[in-house]
């Protein structure tokens, strides 16, 4: 069973992509309010795949994911930035801290699912939510 | 809204398009609920408005029948010039609830949803109350990624105009 981090430092958030993951997934989910709290949980949960918000209080999420790429434990783990914020310069700078894939909010459970499914293992993904996935593609860097 | 959550489930099921309607409206329904439970609702109902439809800028308005006295319960990053136009419209913001309409000024092309564009208005969204209007969500411009509000935005408001005036009463009527 993968396990997934979502970080975020809203409620509504976090609860959606909940949500999303316990209803269509078989990932055990864990959640962080912040970036620092991110970091700590990454290190302690070895997660499979982390969804990352930008902005958050104390530590953002670049930061985070700076912080994240400095640790062996943490250096292949895909890290998806989740922002309201699409313009490209954040998306780069994105990239350039470490992420693998941006998204950019308000969340749609179609699109999360279906770039999950390049990250995570079909087993983890119900064969629904697959489906959809493959249906509609995604795009990401591995 | 437990019943509402069990009703969209039951629709969850029946087709895959349904699936991010239905996360959306059962999230919707969960963070109302915890936010009564906290008296937090209008901060809730901006974090739902930004974290779901894309809009970071919204005032949760009360306005006095008969006098169209508008009164802020919440405007985060509405200036002070907004708030004063809007206060200034408060008559004409009243006329525009209308039972079982929200206002979505892209759909429409009269004089009204001109006025309500200027006020720079994407959405009036009523509150009701025990069948009376107890105010507006008023829901102004997108995030860049954001061009319009779609179907599902448009059930999440109608959710909310139906369950969020309740909600935002709750307190006072214990």
């Amino acid at each position: 069973m993968s396990k997934v981090l979502l970080v975020d430092d809203s409620k509504t958030a976090l609860l959606m992509g909940e949500t999303i993951f316990k209803q269509h997934t078989s990932c055990q989910v864990f959640t962080a309010n912040d970036g620092h709290e991110a970091v700590q949980k990454a290190l302690a949960e070895k997660p499979d795949l982390i969804l990352l918000d930008v902005v958050m209080p104390k530590m953002d999420g670049f930061e985070a994911c700076q912080e994240m790429r400095k640790h062996d434990s943490l250096k292949n783990v895909p890290i998806i930035m989740v922002t309201s914020r699409g313009e490209p310069a954040n998306v780069a700078n994105g990239y350039r801290c470490g992420c693998n894939a941006y998204l950019t909010k308000p969340i749609n459970a179609k699109e999360l699912l279906e770039i999950v499914d390049v990250f995570l293992s079909a087993d983890d993904i119900a064969s629904e939510a697959t489906s959809i996935a493959k249906h509609k593609g995604a795009s990401a860097v591995e | 809204m437990e019943a509402d959550s069990a009703r969209f489930s039951r629709q969850a099921v029946e087709s895959p398009d349904d699936l991010s309607l239905w996360t959306k409206l059962f999230t919707v329904s969960q963070i109302m609920l915890s936010a009564i439970r906290e008296d937090k609702v209008p901060s809730a109902l901006e974090e739902i408005c930004s974290n779901l439809l894309g809009c970071e800028r919204l005032a949760i308005v009360e306005i006095s029948h008969g006098t169209g006295l508008v009164q802020f319960r919440r405007a985060p990053q509405v200036s002070s010039e907004m708030r004063l136009a809007l206060a200034d419209q408060g008559r004409f913001l009243e006329s525009q609830i209308q039972p079982g309409d929200i206002r979505y000024i892209s759909d429409e092309i009269d004089d009204n949803a001109a006025k309500l564009s200027q006020l720079r208005i994407h959405a009036l969204v009523p509150l009701w109350l025990d069948r009376e209007s107890s105010g507006a969500l008023l829901l102004f411009e997108l995030l860049p990624q954001r061009s319009g509000f779609d179907t599902e935005d448009r059930e999440v408001l109608r959710l909310l105009s139906t369950n969020a005036g309740p909600c935002l009463r709750s307190k006072l009527r214990g």
